[in-house]
């Protein structure tokens, strides 16, 4: 069965588009000119650039669908886009396509104590919820380390993760509702306030589709009690690997931390030199434990953990004190992504999942893979749900410097494929992991995926070019000249 | 008809029956154990219903991974029994485990138990999937460890699809480890009212409640986990919290069995009608004075966030889908007859797409 989808963006009249999308937009927000655009070229993923043709910023719903509508018509790719943060891919323009900037559409609609819930638009930041909830005592748990900036909209597209995910979940299983435009125009509800649903869950195929199905304008959280007591502790280790041995041993004793993160020396050295974060000296990885809830379980819970510790064969165990010094963990382990710039020009960061067991494994492999291809790696994973973060870096300046580091990533990506993982824990597919899914997902899978894709989007214009392997958008090589770098339709500058 | 897997135990065999429907102009609808018998029933003269139930056995548990993974047909109480001996669980409390509920069609109809307030539904603990899709393919969607971003999120599409999406195969769960022991408070409330101020109170409460749970009589039952110490601790704060002395305290063997009672829906046992209804605090007071006007009997779960609606009569059962619609609300049909998802139903063009999608021969029966 062919499931290539005609696609007709060639013949476009680029002025008649313009004039249609001029008669839905005032021009303060329908953007053509070159150097306003070049603020949309590029996403989290800066390797890539592409100039979109237009970017428009809606203000309410009429506005996104008479946008796709018209985008339909045309046949003309469009792509929802919030503060730009994805570090796949996901919000990079098509150069033939439309940006949707859903930037002004960032109200907090309600917060709604007794139901736990908070009613926002697609534009409002992750960390605003639970800024506008702490009134009551609520907070809305997805962190992704960019929680400060990365939109809601942009996390449900994405399904983003953080430092949470063991214990409470991902963006999927705090998303009750959501209204979408769907990728022709129709608007629907999906899902409801309510905690349970009835019939197929169809928001959780909607809570990261990677925007290849419609876009979320109007989103429902579930928002929980703040924890009231944390226990944060910082224990540094000899090895890598003894840090994660020490991860085994607390998911063994059957303790549920709230997180649990690793950090290498270079991680360490990136965080102290962008923030001044503090470690103990001579270790080669810190492990982050946190125990959070009721202050009466965290009390219980710290007897059982704190042996465990002292019995992990950790060199240094730093208890957080205060709140302030708790703070100060978490801002030196959030702060590494911007962190790793300060040692290096360039950076890709991947975020590969293993099965926890193999963490020890798949460490000493990515180890010696950089070794052998002479570029230096920075790790800072999620260790209690074996979400790697390598940082591999790179100066874009050198001749193929980006390509073999690109090369390297590719191996990583397979490593997890091969022991049984995921090529994507939090940070979605996107343009850059394309190639990968079908290391996923045989042929059936990815088609059956493709049809439910062509069913709401026959012309795949929503986000064309994303998470699937094949189609228009040609596979990400890693080897010489990019496809689309061939084709004119991407640049690394 | 009922046909089973004496004979072939073999996947392919089971793909071949799908074929064969499509090509035959017939509807297969897979069934478990038919301990939500209306979920086995249709009433179509064209539908091959196909008995999942042999097609059982864990493939794979790694209790150090938090997952398991085992075919559609395996009886949630073989679960129960290797997680259990291992100190975990399942903290959604999958219902009917007794009666032999299995994790497919545990999974395709998509209802969690009491435990679901805390850590997440069912939806929140699929972690991977295999099913047969409508033009016979195998598909798999999510994977085998606690997080993944990879793809179209298949696993979540297939919980609640009531076997009309797909024949569910094999599945992945995600597990936790279980509390080392449970408490339970239950005060008897003088009015529904007064038992959802105590509710919305205790939403607000930084104490994690396993569950939450009122009855028709205004009864609320508070499941607090933890070591007896801890758990006597919270108690008192939940107590002085609400303003509320009294009521009872019950720990050991006579919580345990409340709340496995509660998961086996034994207070419905021998009614005619049983449906559940997603909900939230602001539907309960008008809907419940019309449940009771109709003779339904009433439970609240997860913190009123569904009701499971009980009913005898035959006269209010078809009252039932017009006050369901008038609330906008829709419930599943356990036990009754008629369409299987009953009420307001708005989504419904976007999930006629995806059955397309999956199954553009429409091997599978449809929703309404």
């Amino acid at each position: 069965m062919t499931l290539q989808a005609t696609h007709i963006t060639d013949t476009v009249d680029s002025h008649s588009l313009i004039r249609e999308l001029s008669q839905i937009f005032p021009a303060e927000r329908l953007l053509v000119d070159k150097a306003t655009l070049a603020a949309f070229e590029s996403d989290g993923l800066t390797a890539f650039q592409v100039l979109p043709r237009a970017v428009v910023v809606p203000e309410n719903d009429a506005e996104i669908v008479d946008t796709i509508k018209l985008c339909q018509k045309f046949g003309v790719p469009f792509v929802a886009r919030g503060s730009g943060t994805s570090l796949s891919g996901g919000s990079l323009p098509h150069r033939e396509g439309i940006v949707i900037a859903l930037n002004q559409m960032n109200r907090i609609i309600s917060i709604d104590p007794e139901r736990r819930i908070a009613v926002v638009q697609p534009g409002v930041f992750n960390l605003s919820i639970s800024k506008a909830a702490e009134k009551f005592g609520l907070h809305y748990a997805p962190d992704p380390s960019s929680q400060q900036v990365c939109t809601i909209g942009g996390n449900l597209a994405f399904n983003a993760g953080g430092a949470h995910c063991l214990k409470y979940g991902m963006t999927s299983n705090h998303v009750l509702a959501v209204r979408v435009v769907l990728a022709d125009g129709e608007v629907c509800e999906l899902g409801s306030a309510s905690l349970e649903g009835a019939g197929p869950d169809l928001l959780g195929l909607f809570v990261g589709s990677e925007g290849l199905l419609g876009v979320a304008t109007e989103v429902t959280v579930r928002l929980i009690p703040k924890p009231e007591a944390y226990f944060t502790v910082l224990a540094g280790y000899d090895t890598l690997e003894r840090a994660g041995e020490a991860v085994a041993h607390i998911i063994a004793s059957g303790l549920l931390p709230g997180a649990m993160e690793i950090m290498d020396r270079l991680s360490m050295k990136a965080a102290h030199e962008a923030v001044g974060a503090k470690y103990p000296e001579n270790v080669e990885a810190v492990l982050i434990v946190e125990l959070d809830g009721s202050r009466d379980s965290v009390a219980a819970d710290r007897l059982r953990l704190e042996p465990l510790l002292q019995q992990s064969g950790a060199s240094a165990i730093l208890v957080a004190a205060s709140n302030e010094e708790r703070l100060k963990i978490w801002k030196g382990r959030k702060s590494v992504f911007s962190a790793v710039g300060r040692l290096s020009p360039d950076f890709i960061v991947q975020d590969g999942v293993v099965p926890r067991g193999k963490l020890g494994f798949a460490l000493r492999q990515i180890e010696q893979l950089s070794r052998e291809a002479g570029i230096a790696v920075a790790n800072v994973f999620h260790a209690g749900d074996g979400n790697l973060h390598p940082l591999i870096m790179y100066d874009g300046r050198e001749e193929g410097a980006l390509e073999r580091a690109e090369e390297l990533a590719a191996k990583i990506v397979q490593l997890c494929i091969d022991l049984g993982g995921s090529i994507t824990g939090e940070h979605g597919v996107g343009m850059e992991k394309r190639q990968f899914l079908s290391g996923m997902y045989d042929e059936a899978s990815l088609n059956c995926m493709r049809r439910i894709r062509l069913g709401c989007d026959p012309n795949e214009v929503a986000n064309r070019g994303k998470m699937f392997p094949s189609g228009e958008a040609p596979a990400l090589s890693l080897y010489g000249l990019h496809p689309l770098e061939e084709a004119g339709v991407i640049a690394r500058e | 008809m009922i046909q089973s897997l004496q004979i072939d135990h073999e996947l392919r065999s089971i793909v071949e029956q799908v074929k064969h429907c499509a090509e035959n102009g017939q509807k297969f609808l897979p069934i478990g154990n038919k301990t939500k018998p209306h979920l086995a029933r249709v009433n179509r003269d064209d539908v091959q219903r196909f008995s999942m139930a042999s097609w059982s056995g864990v493939i794979e548990y790694q209790p150090f991974e938090f997952t398991i993974t085992a075919k559609s047909g395996t009886r949630i109480s073989e679960l129960k029994k290797l997680l259990e001996a291992e100190g975990q669980f399942l903290p959604f409390d999958p219902l009917y485990v007794r009666g032999g509920a299995t994790l497919g069609g545990t999974i395709a109809t998509g209802v969690s138990g009491p435990g679901r307030l805390l850590f997440g539904g069912l939806r929140d603990f699929v972690l991977g999937v295999q099913f047969i899709d409508g033009l016979g393919h195998l598909v798999r969607g999510g994977g085998k460890v606690v997080k993944n971003a990879a793809g179209f999120d298949l696993p979540k599409l297939m919980v609640g699809s009531l076997g009309r999406l797909g024949v569910l195969t094999e599945i992945t769960m995600k597990v936790f480890p279980a509390p080392t022991g449970y408490r339970t408070l239950k005060f008897g409330c003088s009015s529904l009212q007064a038992a959802l101020n105590h509710i919305s109170s205790l939403m607000l409460l930084p104490i994690d409640l396993v569950a939450i749970e009122l009855d028709g009589e205004s009864n609320l039952y508070l499941r607090i986990a933890g070591k007896e110490a801890t758990t006597s601790t919270l108690a008192k704060r939940i107590r002085e919290h609400l303003g509320l002395s009294g009521g009872e305290e019950w720990l050991g063997e006579e919580e345990t069995q409340w709340w496995s009672e509660a998961a086996e829906l034994s207070w419905s046992e021998g009614m005619r009608y049983l449906v559940r209804v997603p909900l939230t605090l602001q539907d309960i007071e008008k809907l419940d004075r019309r449940l009771k006007q109709i003779g339904a009997v009433r439970r609240y779960s997860a913190a009123a966030n569904a009701v499971w609606i009980a009913l005898d009569s035959p006269l209010a059962w078809d009252e039932l889908p017009f006050l369901l619609q008038e609330a906008k609300l829709r419930g599943v049909v356990v036990r009754g007859e008629g369409n299987i998802i009953i009420g307001s139903y708005d989504a419904l063009s976007f999930a006629h797409r995806v059955q397309r999608a999956i199954d553009p021969k429409s091997v599978f029966v449809p929703y309404q």
